[in-house]
């Protein structure tokens, strides 16, 4: 990680986010990147290299952890890489994003959860076998309470 | 760390857990982690990979990995250390002749695992409705838990079949996790 960004999130971590300008700057930065078509290629070069592993059981093979650690060292340095870009050229007085609703931490979350890592590649390999997606089966995380 | 966990982390306010289930093959972890899921334990087969299970139990969220604990899968076991606030060490009490390889694998998990997290470490002593099954203290014995000194632990004699003691350990397990993360702040 390049400490550019490592200070960014210790900074975001210690201060007050709702009121600060920068913090609004980089979540703008960062909801452009991965909106970016760039970005979206990334992913689905990332999903045709792999998908051919994954197979719809619900017990996980030990391969699927290598290749989710591999596809999150890959989305992060993407981010970094462009978000480093995008701070260079901030403006400081520039227009501020208002209003954030904390939408962008949700997605990146999903980055690091394998639930939604997983389904994001069994979608994508339905979508290659040409089966329409079940979207009864689209929970990403079942909650369960204890049964005992 | 990469940032996407540092934000993992900041975000983990929200009394969210990551319990890890290790010990030897045929142990009973598959078995006790569909057993507190609540779906039937009468046709489980040898795991190869891993299952990952989300429960809900007193306000808390629990992400329970269970990973494969054949010879051949151990090594793998530090790929799934990372974020983890639980440990559970399953012990098949019954199984005497594997309980000298039992008492090395947990040594050598806790070495590796205390440079990257420290977890607080249950033992489930499983198996207790197996006649001839060995007791908690005789277990302490064996794989010499007093000399654990790098995690908070504590063994409960349990049975995933009859369901005995599941919940005191996840409570315990609960309890000390929380004192030792969310009073922090
Ligand atoms: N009698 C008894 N059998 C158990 C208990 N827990 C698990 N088993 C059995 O032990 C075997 C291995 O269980 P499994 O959950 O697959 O072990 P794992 O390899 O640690 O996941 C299965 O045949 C289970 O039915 C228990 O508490 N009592
Ligand atoms: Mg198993």
């Amino acid at each position: 990680m390049t400490e550019l960004s490592e200070a960014t999130f210790e900074y975001i971590n210690t201060t007050n986010v709702n009121s600060d300008r920068y913090f609004s700057q980089i979540i703008g930065c960062i909801e452009e990147i991965i909106m970016d078509e760039e970005f979206i290629h990334l992913q689905n070069t990332f999903m045709e290299e792999y998908w051919t592993e994954f197979d719809n059981e619900e017990e996980n093979k030990l391969i699927y952890m290598d290749i989710f650690k591999k596809y999150i060292a890959t989305v992060e340095k993407f981010i970094e890489y462009r978000l480093l870009q995008c701070i260079n050229s901030f403006d400081m007085k520039g227009k501020e994003k208002m209003n954030l609703d904390g939408e962008i931490f949700e997605i990146l979350e999903t980055f690091s959860d394998f639930e939604a890592f997983k389904t994001m590649f069994l979608d994508y390999k339905a979508m290659k076998e040409g089966k329409a997606i079940d979207f009864s089966k689209e929970v990403v995380i079942s909650k369960c309470s204890i049964k005992i | 760390m990469g940032f996407l966990t540092v934000l993992k982390k900041m975000k983990q306010k929200e009394k969210e857990m990551r319990i890890l289930m290790l010990g030897l093959d045929n142990a009973g972890k598959t078995t006790i982690l569909k057993r507190f899921n609540g779906e039937p334990i009468n046709m489980i087969s040898p795991t190869l990979g891993f299952n990952i299970k989300t429960l809900e139990h007193r306000g808390f969220k629990l992400n329970m990995w269970d990973v494969g604990g054949q010879k051949s899968l151990r090594s793998y076991w530090r790929n799934y250390f990372e974020c983890t606030d639980g440990l559970i060490w399953v012990v098949d009490s019954a199984d005497k002749r594997r309980l000298e390889d039992c008492r090395n694998e947990l040594l050598v998990l806790l070495k590796e695992e205390v440079k990257i997290g420290g977890a607080t470490l249950l033992i489930f002593a499983n198996k207790q409705d197996l006649p001839g099954a060995c007791t908690d203290e005789e277990l302490c014995d064996i794989l010499e838990l007093e000399k654990i000194k790098t995690h908070h632990w504590k063994i409960i004699k349990c049975s995933a079949v009859t369901g005995e003691n599941l919940l005191d350990g996840i409570d315990w397990l609960i309890n000390d996790i929380a004192a030792r993360i969310f009073t922090l702040d």
